[in-house]
């Protein structure tokens, strides 16, 4: 019973959300610049990390996430305001980090140019200097990993493992059903420990 | 040695997945562990999956400082602004060339009383500036674009 009243509840309030995010767009899309800006701080932590798992680095994350939101802007008139303004967006982020990395890519990127500056250690875990030094070691092979995975499985365990959304926000994310996105991360994730074979 | 069957096989793929991620409920454990005690295979890639999530656990992005995200829209807005000042910039731009080229043609050189020598001179000379104009421009936006060492403070 109590779990039935707590679906609705939740239900009541993704409806909620949806409506105003609808009147948002609509917003938008007659010329309410304040109203994108309520997306943009919505967003924008969201969108940075994205772009962060993509390029690697602040300083493009930051310009390529804004450059989408830009973008998004400009071409508000053609969303349909039932869909979530986010997955439409990621769309568009996504391409743009896509294509400055094909630009870029002569110069290949190391952990250590790129991770350990992206990279936080969780302090608990790295108790001891030896131990520090292991773990910073696995995290490089691991980083090497997954740039050696195609997008869509780098993509994927980006999003779940170092950004930490839920599988629904991955799902509604990339505009795939929660089945896929599991699957998609077990491949991918297997396809990753294979990379690591004989490191662990 | 018990091997898995294909229906067995995609259960325990999403029962690993969730386990992966700390998001079995009570019957799913139930089932996970009945996996791993009953089929070798199973336990094997859990262990393995276990030492990459012990790895990835501790990857989190770092968090930059408040004033970035304090900046982000205000940044954000700027550069829509600049975007429409481009845009209608650029306009006035085209409009003035068009209109600059049309009056050189139509009063300069069909004016009869200009020297030929002149009416070539100076077509020569505007038409060799556009060119190296947008010659330099173009090398200018091509290395933008494509210099690999542009990250690297010089």
């Amino acid at each position: 019973m109590q779990a039935t009243i707590y679906s609705e509840k939740v239900k009541t309030s993704m409806v909620k959300a949806m409506a105003s995010e609808r009147d948002l767009i609509l917003r938008c899309q007659q010329g309410d610049k304040n109203a994108f800006g309520t997306l943009v701080q919505k967003y924008m932590q969201r969108a940075y990390y994205s772009a962060l798992g993509f390029v690697g680095s602040h300083d493009n994350a930051l310009d390529l996430s804004q450059e989408a939101f830009v973008r998004a802007y400009r071409a508000i008139q053609k969303l349909d305001a039932n869909r979530t303004f986010y997955t439409w967006y990621y769309a568009i982020l996504r391409n743009l980090c896509l294509n400055f990395k094909r630009d870029t890519a002569r110069r290949a990127r190391s952990f250590s140019e790129i991770g350990e500056h992206s990279l936080r250690t969780i302090p608990d875990q790295v108790a001891d200097t030896s131990r520090g030094a292991e773990l910073h070691e696995l995290q490089s092979a691991v980083w090497n990993g997954l740039d050696k995975l195609n997008e869509k499985e780098k993509e994927i365990i980006i999003l779940r493992d170092i950004q930490e959304l839920s599988y629904n926000e991955i799902a509604s994310t990339l505009d795939i059903p929660q089945g896929t996105v599991m699957s998609r991360l077990y491949n991918a994730r297997k396809s990753l420990r294979a990379q690591l074979d004989g490191k662990f | 040695m018990r091997k898995l069957n294909e229906n067995q096989r995609a259960q325990f793929q999403d029962l690993l997945t969730k386990g992966f991620d700390n998001q079995l409920d009570a019957d799913e454990m139930v089932q996970f562990d009945n996996f791993l005690q009953e089929y070798p295979e199973c336990a094997k890639e859990w262990q393995d999956m276990k030492s990459l999530q012990h790895v990835t656990s501790t990857m989190k992005f770092k968090q930059p400082s408040k004033e970035v995200w304090d900046m982000y829209w205000h940044d954000t807005y700027n550069r829509l602004e600049r975007g429409f000042a481009w845009i209608v910039f650029s306009l006035g731009a085209f409009l003035v060339g068009a209109f600059v080229i049309y009056q050189f043609i139509t009063q300069f050189l069909v004016d009869s009383n200009v020297p030929e020598v002149l009416r070539w001179g100076i077509s020569f000379l505007a038409i060799g500036g556009l060119a190296l104009f947008i010659s330099v421009l173009r090398e200018k936006l091509f290395t933008r674009k494509r210099d690999p060492y542009k990250e690297i403070e010089r």
